[in-house]
């Protein structure tokens, strides 16, 4: 039983990376693409590590876990506010001086 | 897995060509830190964690932001900034010549030596009880072969001292450029996650006793916080030295040593441990050289040789 | 379950792959930058896969080193470092 939930979390985690892969390719520009890239950030990796929780063996390991997962949705979501605001000020000029 | 591995060393060789062949520099520096991150699954799957502890810490973190930071400073002094003319293909060509022998000598002498079926790593595993830690990494790090572990701290302290003296100029510009255009949520990250960086480096050098972690792990990890607050502009570089940081910077040396002198009489060897008391020296001993080890890699971010609390 | 954790790894590692294509590409620095936050997030879920499968419960530390220095290099990418004279 915790097997199949399991595999389904890890699973449904697997398509949001390959969503946000996908989006990072095709997407027109870097704006978009930053919508991509928190699917991958926030719910990917929160499911995939839901499925990996969910296996784990101590209570210790999960806690770790769970934090691991909460500290990369607040640095990625905070990250990509980041770059953005930088891209929208900076970028327009920058790649041309090469 | 050999599928996983075989990807694995395909990508690493990828990243390697590119971050070297590639033309811009910020592509070169993104690269690399690309190749921090699968150096260190890599170590993972030699079963490493520790190097895959330090490579997280220091070779993708650290470097990676090092080289950003770099980076930036450079491109905003102008174009011309150490930019010579290219080396003519003659010395190019008697480089990569020169590297691919020297390469070639160095595998045909390692091939030939007799490797004596890992009598050290035996050695040191079959004495692991003596040694007051469970963590074998640690225990040879610390105990078993404390003189090396003495002398790369040496080693690190002399670089920082080669840092400071050479330090560039250009990083104590003031940066007009940044102000205005940040994001407020800078300060948020900062305040958020340098408790939880702290925390993390401390932990993993408390871990170093039974699982992968340790001195230099924790040490590095301890020095990302430093350089969030520095990059945060909390804290910044100061040519003033305060007694202080300079008693923190050789304190891992010194607790070091001083064990070792003064355990002498008793147990009649320099660094030599009494039975009973391992455990807790080799705790404090690996706190003292973490705090070093954190100071000396954040003074060698910022290359100064003192800091200060920016002002609000 | 060891067999489908390396698989989903696997899976991982050659998205991380595809995602560094758009690194090459570019064609803005914004964009490469994304691409190393992704891969970073993918190595962390990679580490986190292997340390289930590997029985390595050290690698979660590995993945909680990666967060936080992902996030101080988003920093680095935004912000010089400064210092007063």
């Amino acid at each position: 039983m915790t097997h199949w939930m399991a595999a389904l979390l890890i699973t449904a985690g697997l398509v949001f990376f390959l969503a946000g892969t996908v989006g990072l390719l095709r997407f027109p520009d870097a704006f978009t693409r930053l919508h991509a890239l928190t699917k991958a950030d926030n719910t990917g990796l929160g499911l995939l590590a839901a499925g990996v929780a969910v296996l784990a063996l101590t209570w210790q390991l999960v806690l770790l876990i769970a934090l691991t997962w909460l500290l990369a949705a607040m640095a990625s979501s905070i990250a990509c506010h980041l770059v953005a605001r930088h891209g929208l000020h900076h970028d327009n000029h920058e790649e041309t001086r090469e | 897995m050999m599928v996983f591995d075989s990807l694995l060393a395909l990508i690493i060789a990828a990243l390697a060509w590119r971050c070297v062949t590639v033309r811009d520099l910020f592509q070169a520096i993104v690269t690399f830190i690309v190749l921090g991150l699968m150096l260190a699954l890599s170590w993972t799957r030699l079963d490493a964690p520790d190097l895959a502890l330090a490579e997280a810490g220091i070779g993708a973190g650290l470097l990676g932001v090092l080289l950003l930071s770099t980076w930036r400073v450079v491109r905003d002094a102008g174009p011309d900034q150490g930019e010579g003319p290219p080396p003519s293909p003659w010395v190019r060509t008697a480089a990569a010549v020169g590297s691919i022998a020297l390469g070639t000598a160095f595998a045909v002498v390692l091939h030939t030596v007799e490797v004596d079926s890992d009598r050290a790593g035996g050695l040191a595993l079959e004495s692991l009880g003596e040694a007051g830690v469970e963590q074998p990494v640690t225990a040879v790090l610390l105990n078993f072969r404390s003189y090396d572990t003495l002398l790369e701290l040496g080693v690190l302290l002399m670089a920082l001292i080669g840092a400071v003296l050479l330090r560039s100029p250009l990083i104590h510009r003031p940066a007009a450029e940044d102000t205005g255009t940040e994001s407020p949520l800078l300060p948020v990250l900062v305040t958020v996650f340098t408790p939880l960086v702290l925390l993390m480096g401390t932990f993993l050098v408390w871990a170093g006793a039974h699982s992968p972690g340790g001195a230099f792990q924790g040490g590095a990890v301890l020095a990302g916080a430093g350089v969030m607050l520095v990059l945060g502009g909390r804290l910044g570089g100061d040519a003033q030295v305060s007694l202080l940081l300079r008693a923190l910077l050789i304190l891992g040396v010194s607790v070091f040593t001083v064990i070792g002198l003064l355990l002498m009489p008793l147990e009649g060897a320099f660094m030599a441990y009494p039975e009973g008391l391992v455990y807790p020296l080799m705790v404090t001993i690996e706190f003292s050289l973490a705090l070093s080890i954190g100071l000396t890699l954040l003074l060698l971010f910022t290359g100064t040789n003192g800091l200060r609390g920016a002002p609000a | 379950m060891t067999a489908f954790l390396t698989l989903a790894a696997l899976v991982l590692l050659l998205l991380f792959a595809l995602g560094l294509v758009r690194m090459a590409l570019g064609p803005t620095r914004a964009d490469r930058i994304q691409a190393v936050q992704l891969s970073g997030t993918t190595t962390v879920g990679i580490l986190l896969l292997l340390s289930e499968a590997l029985a390595m419960p050290a690698l979660v530390h590995v993945a909680l080193v990666f967060v936080l220095f992902a996030a101080l290099i988003a920093v680095a990418f935004v912000r010089h470092p400064r210092s007063q004279e």
